[in-house]
Order: structure tokens, then C-alpha cells, then sequence
């Protein structure tokens, strides 16, 4: 999967979350930084999001413990091949 | 006490287990039972363990239970490979359709050892089974307290295994209370059902997970015979309680508190989950006393396990209490189940019980089964993932209707993050949910 689609899937997650929750609907770039309170978002939120990449792509990078990301685009590039 | 052998010789012939294939009548079940004595008092044999799952040889290696002072070790033809504790190690086996065979160990020679009574194997999902004795007195004491009466002349059908603790009750309730067991091969809910319909059974007594499949196996004409609903094993939640007195309404649903290590301790017929917090306090009928311990229920009774054979200790506090494993909550005038103790997930440093939010899930209109496991991952140590059956006529997007429902009703860290649409969830043989590892 390329980082594209990656990002693409990323982003029906969180409209998917957002919708659940009743909150308007964010435009992801890649720059926008996941957890500093930017996107409406919580801790429990992204780790559906990366259940759902790590199921869709297959790629588990976090398999030796925890790797650093900081922007939608960084976790994307984890996930893409 | 002689009661089983009193109830079945003053009920001559007539039948006690209904099979497709011929009865079996109340005096062929005696004649059973004095062929087991001549073979055992022969012998000198005092252990005797059970592979046959014949509710019919069963009644009559229960007769001879109360008739001599015997060690009757109750499993299932599977579990013949268990290793028993050397105390336990039988005289004699009884295999399939009542044969007797001498066990690995049998000597004439060999001393007791062991106390009289019933040895029942604990159905415990992890390692080894542990052997938990009873007596036939305790483990009759619910039913003739309560529903001997009642219950008179009912038809059971057998859902679980003969040779359990649930599998007894059912066993010593149609025979003592004068009715008559149903017993079929089927194990699939469209087979149960035919055979509730064809023998017109009354009393039918299950898991919930069996009776959620049993709805599903359940057509229009419904099971009218039905007198009595109870459900045990598993706690109850109010989704299926619920839907069973909605399709079943000239029946009584009952919820059975019960273990092969406490007996049978209290039933609750007011159709809500749990049961009422004003029970704490009080005693009980049968010496039933209910406590909360560290959130766990903690219960005395005179129906108490003895102990466990071999070394495991009893799963007694030290003020003489067993410790259930059964994690529960007061809400207002109730206290509700939420799980066991060897069930807990992590979720972001906060314990959910996956048991409670099936019972959310399941009283959803849209949801005929479901299961919650853990889905590991690095930001939260885990979160909830459910497996979902969805019922007829769901829509496409349940998957998005659940995540909607549960975010707005659950704390977030009990709102399952993945939802898989699946056709079947995997039931044990005890029909029980099998929990993913």
C-alpha cells in the first residue's frame, strides 16, 4: 500500500470516529501533528486507527516496541511499503 | 439418604429417559444399578469413574453412590486421559452402554484413602481440571428445597453434559421431582429444538450462549410446551433475558447462581440481570450467604465443595468463604455481574470486563451474538475488538451504528474499537462462549 493510500485510509477512520462522536469532520495533511491537540482526537482513537492500518496493510511496525511519530504523514510512511 | 432409589421404585416402570430410539423405564435403571453393585462389591472396588455419558447408567451409579460408601468419580469419555490423584485412582472404570473394566491400579489389596461421594471434574478452560467432591445431599439440596413440587412430572431436555455439575442437576431434578430427561445425539439448537417440539419438552435449562442459539433456531411456531426457561453457567444479561420472556411468554425464566465448587446456591425469577443487592445481608435459603470482597462476590453455603482432591487448597478466605472469581457491582437495588477475575482487560491502564460490554452489545436490537477480546497495540497496551453476529434484517453499516451507540453510552475505554461482522462465534462443548487467548 502506498503512502497515499495509506493516508487516504487514515482518513476514513477518522471520519468514521469523528462521525461516531457527532464532531464536524478534519481535513488530514500531512504535516498535521497526531496527538498535540490539533485533531479532536485521543489516545484510544489513534490506536484504532493503527489497529485498522496494521489490518489493512498487514505491517505491524510497531512489533519491536514503540516507534516515534509525530505527523499523519510519519505514521503513514510506518505503514507504507 | 436413599431418596433417588425410593423415587425410582415408587415409580415402577414408567419411563425416566426419553430417547427416539426407546425409553428407559425407572426399573431398568434399578436392575442397572444392582448389576453395578454385584460388580463392585465383588471386586472389593470402592473408586469407581464414569465415562459413560448415559444419563440412564449415570442414575444408576448415583443409586449405588447413596448406597454404599463409594468414591464415584464423574467425567467424560474425553476426559479418560486425565491424570487423577493417586487417591482417586479408580477400581474400575464404566465405559460406554455400562461395561465395567478394571482400572490400571486395581488391587484388592489397596486401602480407601479417599472420602465418599461424588468427585466431579471442574470444566476449567486453562491447565489441568480440578477434582471437586460433593455430596448427593448438597448437591440435591436446591431442588428439593425449592422445586421438587413444582417441577412435578416435567420432561427435561439435556443441553449440557451428563457428567457436569449443570449436566447432574438436570439429571437429579427430572428424576427425583418424577418427570422424565430427554436425551438426543443432536448438540446443534435446530436438533434441540426438534426434539423440544417432538417430546414436548417443558423444562429446558441452558447457557445463555446456548439460548441466544436457540432463538436463532427457533421458527414461527415456537416452542409451546415450554414451562420453565433457566439459564446457568454464564451470568445472564438483560438483552437475552429479555428476548426469551418476549418469545416465550408462557414460560418462567429463571437465572440459576450456581459452580461445581458451590452447588446450586440461588435462583432469580423477577426476569432482571443479577440479583437483588438486598440479598447481601441476608441468609439465604440453604445456609446461602452472599458478600463483596475486593469487588469479587464471595459466597457460604451447606452446599460448599468439601474440597479439591489432590493438593490443589480449596479457593477458601480464611474466615471460611469462597472466593468465586465472579467480579460484580452494586447499581442502585441490584448487583450485576460484570465478569470473571481471569477475564480483565488492560484498556489504556483501566480494567474492562468483556462480559459487561457483550451484555451492552447484546441488548441491542441488531445484535444476536457477540464477543469482545483484546486487540493489543502500542498506544494503549489494548483496546476492545467485538465479533459481531448480526441479527436478520441489520442494516449494512452496523459496524458504524455500534461505534455511534457505544461511544455515546460506554466510558471510551470500554468502547470496542473494531467491529467484524462474523457468522458463527465458537461455543464449547459446555456451550459456553469459547474466550479468544
Amino acid at each position: 500500500m502506498s503512502k497515499e493510500e495509506v493516508l487516504l485510509r487514515i482518513q476514513a477512520v477518522l471520519d468514521q470516529v469523528l462521525d461516531a462522536k457527532g464532531i464536524p469532520r478534519v481535513k488530514l495533511s500531512e504535516d498535521v501533528a497526531v496527538m498535540d491537540g490539533t485533531l479532536p482526537i485521543d489516545s484510544l482513537d489513534l490506536a484504532q486507527i493503527v489497529i485498522e492500518l496494521q489490518s489493512v496493510t498487514g505491517r505491524d511496525p510497531f512489533r519491536n516496541g514503540f516507534v516515534e511519530f509525530r505527523t499523519v504523514g510519519e505514521l503513514a510512511r510506518l505503514f507504507a511499503a | 439418604m436413599s431418596r433417588l432409589r425410593t423415587t425410582l421404585e415408587a415409580r415402577g416402570n414408567s419411563p425416566v429417559v426419553l430417547r427416539e430410539q426407546g425409553n428407559v423405564g425407572a426399573d431398568d435403571i434399578l436392575r442397572q444399578a444392582i448389576q453395578f453393585s454385584d460388580a463392585i462389591t465383588t471386586r472389593g472396588a470402592c473408586r469407581i469413574f464414569s465415562l459413560d455419558d448415559d444419563p440412564a447408567t449415570l442414575l444408576a451409579l448415583l443409586v449405588v453412590a447413596e448406597s454404599f460408601p463409594v468414591s464415584l468419580v464423574l467425567g467424560r469419555a474425553s476426559a479418560g486421559d486425565v491424570k487423577l490423584p493417586e487417591e482417586l485412582e479408580p477400581d474400575v472404570v464404566v465405559r460406554d452402554s455400562g461395561e465395567i473394566v478394571p482400572g490400571s491400579h486395581y488391587s484388592r489389596d489397596r486401602q480407601t484413602g479417599c472420602a465418599p461421594g461424588i468427585y466431579l471434574l471442574t470444566s476449567g478452560t486453562t491447565g489441568r481440571p480440578k477434582v471437586v467432591h460433593q455430596t448427593l445431599e448438597a448437591l440435591t439440596a436446591r431442588m428439593r428445597r425449592e422445586s421438587l413440587e413444582k417441577n412435578r412430572g416435567g420432561i427435561w431436555l439435556l443441553t449440557y453434559e451428563p457428567h457436569s455439575f449443570a449436566g447432574l442437576q438436570v439429571v437429579l431434578s427430572a428424576a427425583l421431582s418424577e418427570g422424565a430427561l430427554v436425551m438426543g445425539h443432536g448438540r446443534t439448537a435446530t436438533e434441540i429444538c426438534r426434539l423440544a417440539r417432538t417430546f414436548r419438552v417443558s423444562h429446558l435449562s441452558g447457557t445463555p450462549t446456548f439460548w441466544r442459539s436457540l432463538l436463532m433456531a427457533v421458527d414461527s411456531e415456537g416452542l409451546p410446551s415450554l414451562r420453565q426457561i433457566t439459564l446457568g453457567g454464564e451470568a445472564a444479561d438483560q438483552g437475552t433475558l429479555d428476548r426469551l420472556q418476549r418469545a416465550f411468554p408462557q414460560a418462567r425464566v429463571t437465572h440459576i447462581y450456581a459452580s461445581t465448587e458451590a452447588g446450586a446456591l440461588f435462583a432469580v425469577n423477577d426476569g432482571r440481570a443479577g440479583f437483588p443487592a438486598a440479598w447481601l445481608g441476608e441468609e439465604l435459603p440453604g445456609g446461602v450467604r452472599l458478600r463483596i470482597r475486593e469487588g469479587m462476590l464471595e459466597v457460604q453455603a451447606r452446599s460448599l465443595m468439601q474440597r479439591y482432591a489432590g493438593s490443589h487448597p480449596a479457593p477458601l478466605t480464611e474466615d471460611g468463604w469462597l472466593r468465586t472469581g465472579d467480579l460484580v457491582e452494586v447499581v442502585e437495588d441490584r448487583v450485576l455481574f460484570r465478569g470473571r477475575d481471569d477475564e480483565v482487560i488492560n484498556v489504556a491502564g483501566l480494567k474492562v470486563f468483556p462480559r459487561e460490554v457483550e451484555a451492552y452489545l447484546l441488548a441491542h436490537p441488531h445484535v444476536r451474538e457477540a464477543r469482545v477480546l483484546a486487540i493489543p497495540n502500542p498506544m494503549t497496551g489494548a483496546v476492545l475488538g467485538a465479533e459481531i453476529v448480526p441479527a436478520a434484517g441489520a442494516p449494512d453499516n452496523l459496524a458504524q451504528e455500534l461505534l455511534r451507540a457505544c461511544l455515546r453510552d460506554l466510558p471510551a475505554h470500554k468502547v470496542p474499537r473494531r467491529f467484524a461482522m462474523v457468522e458463527r462465534i465458537p461455543i464449547s462443548s459446555s456451550w459456553k462462549k469459547v474466550a479468544p487467548r
